[in-house]
């Protein structure tokens, strides 16, 4: 595990078992993993990678919702095979910075998926008037 | 001045710091269901087919060509390395859990494969290989001896027997167009040690 830097965004932890869950949600708890990831930052944008071999880009599912970024891909065929390897994965995280959202971009590559978010450009002018 | 600074200083340390647990602990929360799975890295799965065995490893970012195969025995060997991320100069690093190194993997099979027809692939980040049972039906063995021995023309069964269709038992051909698993280039040629000679395929 890397720097913890809460300063720009922070994990949000996965749903725990609930009562009302039906079957897919209970699936997906149980059958998806939490890619492993690298994230940095510079002053112009964020880049996110993040492990998840077996997806193909069309199912995959990133979405920026206020403050709250989500990266999820089911693998293909894995749940019908009832694979003992995760049928998908899924992550969230809190971004504490303002990013442009038209300008997102994300490739995904032997497994990897690459998520490039632009910062605002009201935040780049606040962070170097405070430099 | 100089107490009220370090006054909200502290504050703001104790804020940090509270920040910072409460990120580390929903890290260690959230990484938990994966630490069984982490621990069998690269995580893998081998399944007992209708016709052998089917392994898959997770490898994400190696291209087929930095990845290593081979079956000896009843055992499937696969290697491969990743390289460090590099962030760019200057970056701040938020996250830094992909793990770089060695990936060495080395299965024991439950049963013997027949090692030349045994096939990987590589996609989307996940090695797949294939590793057909050998022919049960073995092959015949045609008896040498001087041709005086040979009374008969025994060219109605030797036929025949020759062309038993060993090749229904394996996969389908398209599955399987080279006997050498795609990237192997000179010296791992897919030789099983422990092979027993003759019953190998027709």
């Amino acid at each position: 595990m890397g720097k913890i830097e809460s300063d720009e965004l922070r994990d949000v932890p996965g749903a725990g078992p609930s009562a009302g869950e039906d079957r897919e949600a209970r699936a997906r708890r149980r059958h998806y993993a939490r890619p492993a990831v690298d994230i940095y930052s510079t002053e112009s944008e964020m880049v996110v990678l993040a492990d998840m071999p077996g997806v193909r880009k069309g199912d995959l599912e990133i979405t920026l919702e206020r403050d709250e970024l989500t990266i999820e891909g089911k693998i293909a065929g894995r749940r019908e095979a009832e694979s003992t390897l995760p049928w998908g994965y899924h992550r969230r995280f809190k971004l504490r910075t303002a990013f442009d959202r038209e300008r997102i971009q994300a490739s995904l590559e032997e497994g990897i998926l690459r998520v490039t978010l632009p910062k605002a450009a009201t935040e780049q002018a606040r962070k170097i008037a405070v430099d | 001045m100089n107490e009220s600074d370090s006054g909200a200083s502290g504050r703001g340390a104790l804020a940090e710091l509270k920040e910072a647990v409460t990120n580390l602990f929903e890290q260690v929360v959230g990484l938990a269901p994966d630490l069984g799975l982490a621990r069998e890295f690269p995580r893998h799965e081998l399944r007992v087919e209708d016709d052998g065995f089917r392994v898959q490893v997770e490898l994400p970012g190696i291209r087929r060509d930095e990845i290593d195969v081979s079956v000896s025995g009843r055992t499937l060997s696969i290697s491969s390395r990743r390289e460090r991320f590099e962030p760019p100069e200057g970056a701040r690093v938020l996250r830094s859990e992909r793990p770089p190194g060695k990936y060495e993997l080395a299965l024991r099979l439950p049963a013997e494969v027949d090692p030349l027809a045994v096939v990987a692939r590589m996609q989307d980040g996940v090695l797949d290989v294939r590793l057909p049972k050998p022919s049960v039906r073995g092959r015949s063995v045609r008896v040498e001896g001087t041709e005086a021995e040979a009374k008969e023309p025994a060219a109605e069964e030797m036929p025949a027997a020759e062309e038993t269709p060993a090749a229904e038992e394996m996969p389908a051909a398209e599955e399987r167009p080279t006997q050498q698993m795609p990237w192997e280039e000179g010296p791992q040629t897919p030789t099983g040690e422990g092979e027993g000679g003759g019953t190998q395929r027709g």
